[in-house]
């Protein structure tokens, strides 16, 4: 069995045992199982699975960092939820406002952190909508 | 002899008072509860990935590489560059005090100073010194308030106008003492010093690294180099995020603790009041009933 642990800056998102995950990284999805190589890798947006006797759940994650160590698999990202927690209108809303807002930003040369800021949110936010949408 | 008009008015104004300060104190305290459990809720991420951080760093140096980013780099100390980390209300004892006292103290060289809140804003330009740039953060601090802030010191860092970036923040100890501290950030030069650091403050903290007995060698993707290229940056943000969470904390642990006070001190005050006014009154009474008797008598 491998421990799954997601950390965002605010909490411990998730703590849980599990068969298999998969990770979306730079090189495309990882799998990783119980006994796999020690491993630092880059994550990027989009949604993990984790595969139990029971299913396989989804939970949408940012960018960020995972560390493979001994069966325990962390994961650094700014903002995890599970799959099913998320309000699909409420996300598109949310995205076309914070698209709007980076436009705008963009538009009048706004702080360039100001933008890093909205990017990561409509970043995140698409992650979230391509998570939840594959699974209605 | 005291009016007893009079006296009636301040125990009124002393009880208004003490009414104000007890509210503020209740507010306080469950202000603080939340801003502790922030706190120790984003301690893990810190302590993760302070730990990926100095496991990239291993593996660079075992392969013989040697370390190139500009955060481990030590360069000549010319000009200081402080962090402060302050509040934006007063009313919380000798907080801010006590971290601007410190301030005085240790930096005696050329400094520039980038502050949090509105009290280490007035303090610096009011010592006249170096500062380049004021934020204000919210109460609740989430972490994407603080990406602006972040980005401009690391800029100063990096172009040079700044040699060091140290942080001087109320740690938070317990509820009744914040000791005032000088944290060094970058360069970075010693990373098992701080990894010890938060180890001892995450609970289970020695969990979240257990899994090092593993001793098979790390691969790391895409390449030890490019992880390197982002996590230092990633790093201080975090910290500096983790340091103004403590802040907070530290706010209002030590509001709470000055509003008490002052409750009690208004309560004494109008325990006080109470005795004064009584004697005043059995005075007059006393005074009504010689004068009756005087003049019964004549």
């Amino acid at each position: 069995m491998l421990t799954l642990e997601i950390i965002t800056p605010d909490e411990k998102a998730l703590s849980t045992e599990a068969k298999e995950v998969i990770m979306p990284t730079e090189m495309g999805e990882v799998g990783i199982l119980a006994g796999h190589v020690p491993m630092v890798t880059k994550i990027i947006a989009g949604e993990l699975k984790v595969v139990n006797d029971s299913g396989t759940e989804f939970i949408a994650v940012d960018q960020g960092f995972a560390r493979v160590l001994g069966n325990t698999i962390s994961v650094l990202t700014e903002a995890a939820i599970d799959v099913k927690a998320i309000d699909l209108s409420e996300v598109e809303s949310a995205q076309v406002r914070a698209e709007e807002a980076l436009r705008l930003a963009e538009e009048e040369g706004a702080d360039p952190a100001e933008v890093e800021r909205l990017e990561t949110s409509v970043r995140y936010l698409i992650a979230k909508k391509l998570a939840k949408g594959r699974r209605r | 002899m005291p009016n007893l008009r009079d006296i009636r008015r301040r125990i009124k104004s002393v009880k208004n008072t003490r009414q104000i300060t007890r509210a503020m104190q209740l507010v306080s305290s469950s202000k603080m509860k939340r801003a502790q459990d922030a706190a120790i809720a984003g301690r893990p991420y810190a302590l993760l990935l302070a730990d990926l951080l100095d496991t990239v760093g291993e593996k660079l140096n075992l392969s013989g590489a040697i370390v190139e980013h500009q955060f481990f780099e030590k360069r000549e100390v010319k000009t200081r560059g402080i962090l402060i980390l302050s509040t934006d209300k007063g009313l919380c004892g000798p907080l801010n005090t006590n971290l601007f006292r410190k301030v005085v103290e240790e930096v005696k060289c050329d400094a520039k100073f980038i502050t949090v809140g509105r009290k280490a804003t007035q303090f610096i330009s009011r010592s006249q010194r170096d500062l380049i740039a004021d934020f204000t953060i919210s109460d609740k601090a989430s972490f994407s308030e603080i990406r602006p802030m972040l980005k401009l010191i690391i800029d100063a860092y990096i172009s040079g106008d700044i040699d060091t970036i140290e942080v001087a923040y109320p740690s938070f100890v317990n509820v009744l003492v914040q000791v005032p501290v000088i944290q060094s950030l970058l360069p970075i030069v010693d990373l098992r010093e701080v990894l010890d650091e938060l180890k001892k403050r995450v609970k289970g903290g020695d969990n979240v690294l257990k899994a090092r007995s593993d001793k098979r060698e790390m691969t790391f993707e895409p390449t030890p180099e490019e992880l390197l290229a982002q996590l230092p940056d990633l790093y201080v943000k975090i910290i500096v995020y983790q340091l103004l969470l403590e802040t907070r904390a530290a706010e209002y642990s030590a509001r709470m603790v000055a509003m008490k006070a002052a409750t009690d001190n208004a309560s004494t005050l109008v325990d006080d009041l109470t005795l004064d006014y009584n004697k005043a009154r059995q005075a007059a009474i006393t005074q009504e009933i010689l004068e009756i008797a005087a003049s019964a008598a004549a």
